[in-house]
């Protein structure tokens, strides 16, 4: 687990950026790669969990390699296409194809031929990629996230349901940055109930946060980073 | 770079599976795959490993290659998670031509073969001593797996292996589960995992609820099993129909109830709220007979060892003992104490585990047979 988390200033030395590409840039990438993610899990109407395991992947994997070597839309389909059997929420190859493809070209009306050179290029890239995510990875597949996280917090202490489904918009809205590799899920998730509490303007009482153990200093500053 | 580019000169960096392990002998085989008795080519690591190939789904198909299998995906994410003295250690995995291969350390026994040495070999029970550490390595395997929000779903004897110092190391996680996530109901359809004779009374009344208190049950059927040396609850599984009805396991619950009395609402009162509650009507009742039962276990002695077998089968799964309060129960606690290396401590040496050296050939695409079993048991392992 403690291989996953890293420092801010990290980010300025990834084998992308040492590869040349602007810290911006990558950081730009990285959104534009979960967001890919989550239009073509979408699509095929795939649970949070699913998107939420499928974008930690992609993150922890530039961590370890190159934008330059493997673009962001290839190890995005391919880390949702893990994540799907991860999660246990299968779809047929075929159907992540077509809605990688349509997504890809912004084109929801494409429809790919199974001989078609086309699908062959992203089922090949897909299968291909999916050991090389895997090694990279370390084979860690087991990803605790803030969402499961949230619902523990709302199980043991008393917090208006409205905060709860707010704070699990945040998370939802948070899959675009890299979060899950500077904060613990425990974390990101207090963040988030912190974030929706303050936007609600409701109470949430100073010794509700000491009994579920988050410190609020480091989830103050998490806020920040979602804010930002 | 194209991708083909990349694969060329990453497969020439990979680490190859038979450059780092000489496979020394085939163990068994089962739906997943294969595994082999394999030691480290490193002459400085005297370590055997048991080597897991899972065969990729639709193997021999390339057209059809769906990537790694989903049961190899589950077991390796659980696994890499794990670590612990009662647990099978997972050394590494590696990737090779599609096929995946599980790295563990090696388990010289497994319950299974211990009680059919003890049933027809040495045709005497197994010693106290020994039934009392292993049970409570067992049970601190169990521990560790539930306090990590772990379910095991599979608890049988022949899945529970053993050091040749007599180290239990619980194994195949194959089943295996997070309970942890509410977003995911643990039932699937028509998949009931639990091999049938271990499987909880609330299961096969129709429960879909996935709970600790399974593996408790089953833990309770392995505890009665190492005394008695046979299955405690050995029914006739009914087999699921053309349309995949789920079927109704009357056999098992009647070898269940025959021991411990026909559940009453007074006894179990959740017993009402279970989908197959209406079936219970057409069961004799019978008296709990667990006392006696237990009496004529060869291996059974202390009276205690009676308390905890109890507390394991009890039917109400709020009453059912945990594994953190079982390991805590009076009958660990009296003489004789149990030991880890209950096997070194005792100078006993069970016969080593059947490989076959014909079939070695660890990189051969062929499919894996099921292997042959004798008693019709429904186990994965090859035995002695």
């Amino acid at each position: 687990m403690d291989q996953w988390l890293f420092d801010k200033e990290d980010f300025s030395d990834t084998p992308s950026v040492r590869d040349g590409i602007a810290t911006s840039q990558e950081q730009h990438d990285r959104a534009k790669g979960c967001s890919f993610i989550i239009a073509v899990g979408a699509k095929l109407s795939l649970p949070q969990v699913v998107l939420a395991t499928a974008t930690t992947f992609f993150h922890r994997f530039y961590m370890r390699n190159s934008m330059k070597d493997y673009h962001i839309y290839d190890i995005g389909a391919t880390c949702l296409f893990l994540s799907t059997k991860v999660e246990e929420n299968t779809r047929k190859l075929r159907d992540i194809v077509n809605a990688c493809a349509q997504k890809a070209q912004k084109n929801e009306k494409l429809h790919l031929s199974e001989d078609s050179k086309d699908f062959q290029k992203w089922r090949n890239t897909i299968l291909y990629g999916e050991g090389i995510v895997l090694e990279a990875m370390c084979f860690d597949m087991s990803i605790l996230h803030p969402h499961t996280c949230l619902i523990q917090f709302s199980s043991e202490i008393d917090v208006p349901k409205q905060t709860i489904r707010k704070a699990w918009a945040f998370l939802a809205h948070s899959l675009f940055l890299p979060l899950c590799l500077l904060y613990r899920p425990e974390c990101i998730a207090a963040g988030a109930l912190l974030l929706a509490d303050q936007y609600l303007s409701e109470e949430v009482s100073a010794d509700a946060w000491q009994r579920i153990g988050v410190d609020l200093e480091e989830a103050h500053e998490q806020t920040l980073q979602q804010q930002s | 770079m194209p991708m083909t580019e990349y694969k060329r000169k990453r497969d020439a960096c990979r680490i190859k599976v038979l450059d780092k392990y000489e496979i020394i002998g085939f163990i068994s085989s089962g739906t997943y795959g294969r595994v082999y008795k394999a030691r480290s080519r490193d002459s400085n690591d005297p370590r055997e490993f048991a080597i897991k190939k899972f065969k990729p789904d639709r193997e021999g198909d390339s057209h059809h290659y769906v990537g790694i299998s989903q049961s190899a995906c589950r077991e390796i994410a659980l696994c890499r998670e794990l670590r612990q003295e009662n647990i099978v250690g997972l050394e590494e995995v590696l990737l090779e031509d599609k096929a995946i291969y599980m790295v563990f350390e090696y388990a010289e026994h497994d319950f299974l073969q211990i009680i059919h040495h003890h049933l027809h070999t040495e045709r005497k029970p197994i010693p106290e001593v020994v039934v009392k550490s292993f049970l409570w390595q067992l049970l601190n395997g169990v521990a560790y797996l539930h306090a990590n929000w772990v379910l095991h779903r599979d608890l049988k004897p022949a899945n529970v292996l053993l050091t040749k110092e007599g180290v239990v190391k619980t194994g195949d996680l194959g089943l295996a589960r997070l309970f942890n996530r509410p977003l995911q109901p643990l039932f699937n359809g028509d998949k009931v995992v639990v091999t049938i004779w271990y499987r909880a009374p609330e299961l096969l009344l129709g429960s879909r609820h996935y709970t600790k208190a399974v593996d408790m049950w089953a833990v309770g059927c392995i505890f009665g099993e190492l005394l008695a040396l046979k299955p405690i609850f050995k029914g006739e599984e009914a087999k699921m129909d053309s349309k995949k009805n789920v079927p109704f396991q009357k056999s098992q619950l009647t070898k269940i109830f025959e021991t411990l009395g026909t559940p009453t609402k007074e006894r179990w009162p959740a017993i009402e709220q279970l989908p197959d509650y209406s079936h219970l009507s057409s069961f004799v009742q019978y008296p709990n007979q667990l006392k006696s039962v237990y009496q004529l276990m060869p291996g059974a002695k202390s009276e205690a060892g009676f308390n905890l077998l109890s507390a394991l089968l009890e039917y109400d799964i709020e009453k059912r003992i945990s594994a953190d309060d079982a390991l805590n129960h009076p009958y660990f606690q009296e003489d004789p104490k149990p030991v880890m290396n209950v096997l070194t401590q005792q100078g006993i040496e069970y016969p080593l585990r059947r490989v076959t050296s014909d079939d070695i050939d660890i990189k051969s695409a062929k499919p894996g047979q099921p292997s042959k079993d004798d008693s019709g048991r429904p186990a994965k392992k090859a035995r002695n």
